[in-house]
Formats: C-alpha cells, sequence, structure tokens
C-alpha cells in the first residue's frame, strides 16, 4: 500500500475514535553501510527500517504512539494507542492546533538515481580508496566508515496536510592515528553528499593522515587569554550547537533560551550573518516540509549581527505568535527515541555567511591564540557557558603556527564569544549545504597545566 | 506471526539454513522492548507516548567478515530473508582485502535472565505515571521565583531479547529500566544555571514507589537556584575531589572506555598493550559488575547470549582484564565476559560498559581535604566525553567549593576538568570509603544509546585541569 493512503486510512481510523486533530508520520528507510578497522575492511551492514509515528489530540490532549511495521493493521493499532493516551492525559494550553496544507517549495538534489543504485562493491572501492590514501603516510592506522541511505518519508493530518519525499544521501568518515615512540597524533574527517559525483574520500583522506600527521608532538600551553582562529568545522558545529539550544522557538517558549526577548537587537559583529536553508539544493537537511508537514523554507537567524529570527515548528510558533520556521524535525535523535517524541524545531542547513579575511591573514595577525581543527565549543545544557576541551588545537605565536596543544580547556560565554568574533574568512567549506568559513574569536579563557 | 514460544526454534531453523565453514559463525537475535513516557515543562503535560518495538537481527561472520543485517518481523520468512542478505554482505567484504576476524567458541549457554521486578511497569496506569512526573515538577517550581523553568521526563522500558547461535547458545534474556530525570532552570540578572539528577534503576516500578520524587524535585530546583548566587571557578592545574558522581562519570568515560576490547583491538585506546602493567596506585581497583542487582547497568546475558560476570578491570592499581564480545575474545585468545550490548534489533552488539564501580578505600571526605590542601571539590556530574585514542578526557560539573587550607569552603559554578586517562588514577592521593553508584546514564558509542551506571567513593586527585567560564 502507498504510504499515503495507509496515511489516509490511519486518519480515518483516528477520526472515528474520536480525535479532534491527528497526525502519522511514515518513515521508510533502506541503509547500506561498510566499516574498515585497522587500515581493513572488516563489516556490511544492510538495514531496512519502517516507522508511523501517531499524533492525537482530543480536547488539547496528546496521545503519541507508534509501530516499527507500516502495515495497515499495525498502524490502526498505534492510532488506537494514541487515541487512548489521549483521553488519559491532562489538556496542554498551550496547543492550539496541527498546521494547514500549504503550498510547498521544489527542491532539487534530494534524490539521486546514481547514489539510489550504488551496492556494496561500489560503497567498497570507495572506502578502499580513502583508507589506502590516508595509510599512503607512514605509520598512519585507518578507522572508516561509509554508509548510502534511501528514504521515503511522509506527512498526513486530518486538516489535509498529505506529502510525502523521497531522499538519498552519502555518508562516510575516516578517522586516523599515527604512534610514534608513545607519541600519539590523531584526526578525523567526513563526506556527506547527496550527488554520487562527488562520492570519492581520496584527496579527504589524504589531508586526514596528513593532519594526524602534524598532530605529533603535542605540548601543553600556560594558562591565559588567547585568540581562538575555529576552522570551518568547528565554527559550523559551535553555531550548530549555539542555535540548536538557544534560537530555538521551544527554548523560548520553556523560559530557557538566553536568547530570549532579544529579537530585532545585535548579538554579534555586523561582519556575522548565519541563514538556516531548509531548501538549497542538494542540502543533506533539504526538504519540501518538515515532520509537521509545514513547509521548509531558507530565512536568515542572525543578520549583520543582528538576532532577526528563532527556529519554530507549529507548536512554538503558535504559543510564542512567531511564524512557523518550518524546523520540526526528530532528525537529532536516534531512532527508536523518535518513535516516542514529538517534533521538535531545530536547525536544518545552517550558513555562516563569509567574510573578508584569508585564512592566512586570520592567522598572521594572531599575536597569541590557538587554531582550532574540528574541535567545536558548544555550550553546556541550556545555559551560555561554554567549557569545552580543545579536541585538536595548534598554538599560534606571533602569526606564526608553532605546535599541537594538549590538555586545554576554553572557558566562556555564548554572548562573549559572538561579540568577541573578529575575522571572519572569505571561502566557506560545503557540506551539503551546510557552510562556514573560519572565524577568529578575541580573549578567550584557555586553561591548562 | 513465529509465536513466541517458537523464537528459539525459528532461529535454529534460520541457522541451519546457512553453510558454515570451521571458522564460520552466524546468530539470530529477536528483540522487543515496550516504552512508556511522560514529559511534563513549566506545569504542562506535554506528551504521553507509548513504544512497541519488534524485531530480528542477522550476523553472519563468514572467511572473517562480518555482515549483518535485520528484519522488522519474526516471520521465519523475513528472520531468514535478513540472514541471506547478511550472509550475502559477508561474502562481499570477504571477497575483497579484509581484516580477518574469529570469535570465541568457549562461551555456549542456555538459559534465561528472568524480569527481575516486583512490580511490572507495563501493569502501572498511565494517570498514576502523569502523576509522579507532575508531582515532582511541582515540586521544583516550588522553590521559588529563581527556578524559571522545569522539566520532568519520566520513562520506563521493558526489554527482551532471545538470542540462538550457531555455537549453541539458546538465551532468552529480559531487562526493565526506569527512570525519571528533574531539570531545573534557575535564571537572574542575566545569568542561568542548570542542574538535574534523577530518580533511575534497572528494576521494575517499585524504583519510583520507595523514591521521594519531590525532595528529588526540591532538591534540583534549589541546586539551581542556590548556583546563581555561586563564585565564578579558579581555573588552571590543580588538586580536585571528585564526589561519587564525578567518580562514576570518570570511571566510565574516561577510564571504562578505553577498557573496551574493540577499541583496544582497534588501536584506539590508550589502554592497548598495558595488561598487566601498573595504571594506578595501589589504593584503586576497578570493577564493571553488570550482575548487581537493580542498577541501570544490570542485565543477565549480553546481546550475544554470553552470560554476564564481574569484570575487575583494575586490581591494586595493575590493568587487569578488558571487556569483551565474543569477536574481541576470539581475537586476544581469552575468555569472553559478557560485554557485547546492542541497543535494539536495528544495531550490531558493540561492547559496551554495564556498572563500572572504583571500590573504596579508607578515608573520610574531611581526611580527603585535608589531602588537597588547596584545590576544589567537584559535585555532581553534567556529563563529559574522551577522547580514547589519546586518552584525553572531559567533564563538567553542575557545582564546584573551593578547598583551602584543608577545609571545604564557597561554592563555585560552571566548573570543569580535564585530564589524561593515564595521569589520573597515577595521581589519585586519596580514596574515600563512601561509595555511592551516583551516576545513572545512558551512554552513546557508534550511534547506539545504552543504559549504565557508574559510582565509587570520593577520589582526591592533585594536578588535574580545571576550568570555566
Amino acid at each position: 500500500m502507498d504510504i499515503l493512503e495507509l496515511a489516509a486510512r490511519a486518519l480515518e481510523h483516528a477520526a472515528r475514535l474520536g480525535a479532534r486533530e491527528a497526525e502519522v508520520f511514515l518513515e521508510r528507510t533502506g541503509r547500506l553501510a561498510l566499516m574498515a578497522e585497522r587500515s581493513l575492511l572488516k563489516t556490511g551492514e544492510r538495514l531496512s527500517r519502517e516507522a508511523a509515528i501517531v499524533r492525537c489530540y482530543i480536547g488539547g490532549s496528546l496521545g503519541l504512539a507508534s509501530t516499527t511495521r507500516l502495515n495497515l493493521e499495525s498502524v490502526l493499532e498505534a492510532v488506537e494507542g494514541a487515541v487512548k493516551l489521549a483521553r488519559s492525559t491532562p489538556p496542554d494550553p498551550r496547543f492550539r492546533g496541527l498546521p494547514s496544507p500549504a503550498t510547498y517549495p521544489s527542491v532539487d538534489g534530494l534524490y539521486d538515481p546514481g547514489l539510489a543504485s550504488m551496492d556494496e562493491e561500489a560503497l567498497a572501492r570507495i572506502l578502499a580508496e580513502g583508507v589506502e590514501r590516508a595509510r599512503g603516510h607512514p605509520g598512519v592506522d585507518v578507522l572508516g566508515t561509509i554508509a548510502l541511505t534511501v528514504s521515503e518519508e511522509a506527512v498526513a493530518n486530518t486538516l489535509g496536510v498529505a506529502v510525502k519525499s523521497t531522499s538519498t544521501d552519502l555518508q562516510a568518515s575516516i578517522q586516523c592515528k599515527v604512534e610514534r615512540d608513545g607519541d600519539v597524533g590523531t584526526a578525523s574527517d567526513f563526506l556527506v553528499t547527496r550527488d554520487h559525483r562527488e562520492a570519492s574520500l581520496g584527496e579527504l583522506s589524504q589531508r586526514t593522515g596528513e593532519r594526524a600527521l602534524s598532530y605529533l608532538g603535542s605540548r601543553r600551553v600556560e594558562s591565559g587569554e588567547y585568540s581562538l582562529v575555529m576552522d570551518e568545522r568547528s565554527t559550523l558545529l559551535t553555531m550548530q550547537g549555539i542555535l540548536m539550544q538557544a534560537g530555538s522557538g521551544l527554548q523560548v517558549l520553556l523560559g530557557r533560551s538566553y536568547l530570549a526577548g532579544r529579537l530585532g537587537q545585535p548579538i554579534g559583529p555586523e561582519a556575522l550573518t548565519i541563514i538556516d536553508d531548509g531548501v538549497v539544493a542538494g542540502g543533506i537537511h533539504s526538504r519540501p516540509f518538515d515532520d509537521e508537514g509545514s513547509p521548509c523554507m531558507r530565512k536568515p537567524v542572525v543578520e549583520r549581527g543582528v538576532l532577526r529570527n528563532f527556529l519554530t515548528d507549529s507548536y512554538t510558533a503558535q504559543a510564542l505568535g512567531l511564524p512557523n520556521t518550518g524546523n520540526a524535525t526528530r532528525r537529532y535523535m536516534p531512532f527508536t527515541f523518535r518513535l516516542r517524541s514529538r517534533p521538535q524545531p531545530a536547525p536544518s542547513n545552517l550558513q555562516v555567511q563569509p567574510g573578508d579575511y584569508t585564512r592566512e591573514e586570520l592567522i598572521a595577525e594572531t599575536r597569541r591564540g590557538i587554531l582550532l581543527e574540528l574541535s567545536p565549543l558548544p555550550p553546556i545544557g541550556d545555559t551560555p557557558v561554554i567549557s569545552s576541551m580543545i579536541d585538536h588545537g595548534f598554538l599560534i605565536e606571533n602569526g606564526e603556527i608553532r605546535h599541537p596543544v594538549k590538555n586545554a580547556m576554553v572557558g566562556t560565554t555564548v554572548p562573549e564569544l559572538l561579540l568577541n568574533i573578529d575575522g571572519i574568512g572569505r571561502s566557506v567549506r560545503n557540506d551539503a549545504g551546510q557552510m562556514a568559513p573560519y572565524i577568529r574569536v578575541r580573549s578567550v579563557r584557555v586553561s591548562s597545566a | 506471526m513465529a509465536r513466541e514460544m517458537g523464537l528459539l526454534e525459528t532461529g535454529v531453523r534460520v541457522i541451519e539454513g546457512v553453510s558454515l565453514g570451521p571458522d564460520d559463525f552466524v546468530d539470530v537475535r529477536f528483540y522487543e522492548s515496550w516504552t512508556t513516557t511522560v514529559l511534563v515543562r513549566n506545569g504542562v503535560v506535554e506528551q504521553a507516548a507509548r513504544q512497541h518495538v519488534q524485531g530480528a537481527a542477522a550476523r553472519a561472520l563468514l572467511g572473517g567478515a562480518w555482515g549483518f543485517s535485520s528484519s522488522s518481523t519474526w516471520e521465519p520468512g523475513d528472520v531468514g530473508a535478513a540472514m541471506e542478505r547478511a550472509v550475502k554482505l559477508a561474502r562481499a567484504v570477504a571477497s575483497r582485502p579484509h581484516e580477518r576476524v574469529r570469535v570465541s567458541r568457549d562461551a555456549v549457554y542456555e538459559g534465561r535472565g528472568e524480569l527481575q521486578v516486583r512490580e511490572d511497569p507495563r501493569a502501572v496506569p498511565l494517570e498514576e505515571k502523569i502523576g509522579v512526573a507532575v508531582r515532582m515538577e511541582r515540586a521544583i517550581r516550588g522553590v521559588g521565583e529563581a527556578v524559571k523553568a522545569a522539566q520532568v521526563s519520566l520513562s520506563d522500558t521493558v526489554q527482551r531479547e532471545v538470542i540462538v547461535n550457531s555455537l549453541g547458545t539458546r538465551v532468552e534474556t529480559w531487562a526493565c529500566y526506569v527512570h525519571c530525570g528533574a531539570l531545573a532552570t534557575a535564571s537572574e540578572a542575566g545569568l542561568t544555571q542548570n542542574a538535574a539528577d534523577s530518580i533511575s534503576g534497572g528494576r521494575g516500578w517499585e524504583t519510583i514507589g520507595e523514591a521521594d520524587v519531590e525532595a528529588k524535585g526540591r532538591e534540583v530546583g534549589e541546586r539551581a537556584a542556590r548556583l546563581l548566587g555561586a563564585e565564578k571557578p579558579p581555573s588552571g592545574r590543580m588538586n580536585i575531589i571528585m564526589d561519587p558522581s564525578l567518580v562514576g562519570v570518570f570511571i566510565h568515560e574516561a577510564f571504562g572506555h578505553a577498557s573496551e576490547a574493540d577499541l583496544i583491538l582497534a588501536n584506539r585506546s590508550v589502554l592497548s598493550g598495558r595488561l598487566g602493567s601498573r595504571v594506578g596506585v595501589e589504593a584503586i581497583t576497578v570493577i564493571d559488575d553488570p550482575t548487581i542487582p537493580g542498577l541501570r547497568g544490570s542485565y543477565a546475558y549480553d546481546s550475544e547470549g554470553t552470560r554476564a560476570r564481574r569484570r575487575v578491570l583494575v586490581e591494586r592499581g595493575v590493568l587487569k582484564e578488558h571487556i569483551h564480545s565474543l569477536e574481541t575474545a576470539g581475537m586476544m585468545g581469552v575468555e569472553p565476559n559478557g560485554g557485547a550490548r546492542a541497543m535494539d534489533h536495528l544495531s550490531r552488539p558493540v561492547i559496551r560498559m554495564g556498572n563500572t564501580i572504583v571500590l573504596g578505600g579508607d578515608m573520610s571526605l574531611e581526611e580527603l581535604a585535608e589531602a588537597v590542601k588547596d584545590g576544589i571539590y567537584l559535585a555532581k556530574s553534567y556529563g563529559g566525553y574522551v577522547d580514547t585514542s589519546r586518552g584525553q578526557f572531559y567533564f563538567s560539573a553542575q557545582e564546584g567549593y573551593l578547598i583551602r587550607q584543608g577545609r571545604i569552603g564557597p561554592r563555585v559554578q560552571n566548573v570543569s576538568m580535564s585530564g589524561l586517562t593515564l595521569e589520573v588514577l597515577e595521581n589519585t592521593v586519596g580514596v574515600g570509603r563512601d561509595v555511592e553508584v551516583a551516576f545513572p546514564g545512558t551512554c552513546g558509542k557508534q550511534g547506539q544509546w545504552i543504559p549504565v551506571a557508574g559510582g565509587g567513593p570520593h577520589l582526591a586527585v592533585r594536578g588535574v585541569v580545571v576550568g570555566g567560564r
């Protein structure tokens, strides 16, 4: 049975049982993955998973139930479970209603037949090439994974939403380690794409092997104030961490966001603009509709340093009186956790806009600093406090990179970090629609031995 | 549908359908779980949810290469098809240059791990569960105006696995986890502080029935509120005392993960090649014991059907044992010790800890403070992570206290610590006598989230990097 037809039958059943509003989210995913360990292929994995997550509302009370089988009997059973739960649950006064049907954007590059047709042999060739290139460096040991996902998602509700979408993606990671006389150097990188023409690990693995070697000889640095030069991956993951919490409409609604009440106010330098683009062609988090069937869109979160939008879903948008930005998702939860959770607002493809500096200029102008590589600085929990270990970093002195750093921690806050950005790189790394440049942050406290 | 009584037979039939060489291996694992969750935030019951997950996992080790697949039903035809996919993948990997894996053939079990509950949470009415969460959440907010947000997340899971393998293992094992987590957010004049704690265990609904949920809620709310007035922490290399919850996180993250034999074999642990070597002072003994009843990391059999047993990781400062699966035991030539756990039927068994504990010494907290002289006392963990390859770890604490001239003094906020795994146990200067399994956690590894517990006594350590905002 087509999944939208299955959804329609489920919604009819919910209405018959007395649900005032109901929604069904359906997912059918196939995953083919290969893993290499100690520089050799080791494991192949082929998984298919299905899920229907049903939300039923009766007088503002929510019941949620799910099934991991997409047949009519199981889905109707989940509907019955959700209705029963809703009858036993007190009403949620914040709930106003599920989203209504809308006009959906056309999003290019979500499904690539070239990716969908790849088999284990094709993946093995890509992974093997990556492993070989990385271990071309003397003494480098490689751990690698590659995974191809083909998925079909649909959302339907009793207000008339009925949409579905199909997508493919390929994700891979390479981790390198080298050991010499008890000294250890490590580095890692990842590939994410929806385009089979980008399905190669060769150059990425070559660079990762080189970087692992460059981390040999790490030394402690003195505690004190440093400028941080953050590479593109550190920048992207730090901004994701900040906006997952403080940028979420749900956190604002719950009184947990330190950015609450700051819409329209400056929170960073004028050079800082961050876009959340849910519809960029080929974006890893792009799609026409979110997990509730609201249209996805491109919108500024921070524009020239000013906070412009919180990320919302229908629940938080209605409760806060803000626009629904179409950011409802369960993507950040493990599969079994998704089956028992409402979607929540979270970033889609974040794009930190480029500035004026070259990487070399950012480093050359730094008297005393640390270059962070794949070392994100997310805030702790819901607080604005940042206290993070430097996973991979180099000491910069008088504009020159000196040596890798061992056992050091960064301590600052999100407002300080954003306001102290004093340089943004002019080129960005693009990971399937997620984009970020190098940035430099001045006067950050670093604790070490 | 394959009837429940027939799962072992279904598994045996599927296994017998595969042609195996002398070093080959296959297994089938049937998985089923029932979960209920209730979420209450800021006085609103936002969600009640129920979930039933059922499926089967098939693994094949052929020619030294692994294949893994799954089925979302227990139908013999679907499980058989999953095994065929696993076999095909194993052969595809084996046809290329590959790591040559072998499993231990020493662990063959037939048995049943019973559901160890006095009150099965599946039989508890939803209204009662909602009532518990509402009372706890109300107690958090009842602390006063400083608490701006409160959340209680209650969940209970009953889980069953039936494991059949080509070596002859035939095991059925049950587990139950109940967790009621409280989170308070206090803020004042632009400053925000969080506090969190939980009532949690590997028993039935009695976990909640025997606890005072309102007292726990108040405790969390009060901690968040009082942190608003705490001092900023000092930073740099200093002497510390960790409370049992920090010790639990430390021993789990920094040491336990490094003791997992898959990371040792993959050359991703600082403990590689150190068995029999000194890794800590003589006062340190560390165990990982899934057989302690009722804790969050307790289980009778692992997800490969190996009977769980107590593992002595460090004895009087000497590294004694790693945590093993059938594979790592086979590759390292030792006996399996029941450390392979899987999140669900969509996940391969991966080496995980159960209950990881530092055994007690003979010092009181006051004596430890005197031993430290000047430093910081870290209390109530707020998470952390480790890079096992380089042995570098990081943890944050919810609160800390300055130690001056051997006495525990003023409270500080947002304090974190970072260090090197191999230095901390070597630099331990005192071991408390007050053992508490104070870290009920959910551990993530390779995308799988598994219930665990950790703990120990207070520990005094010199020369740890401490920092904060």
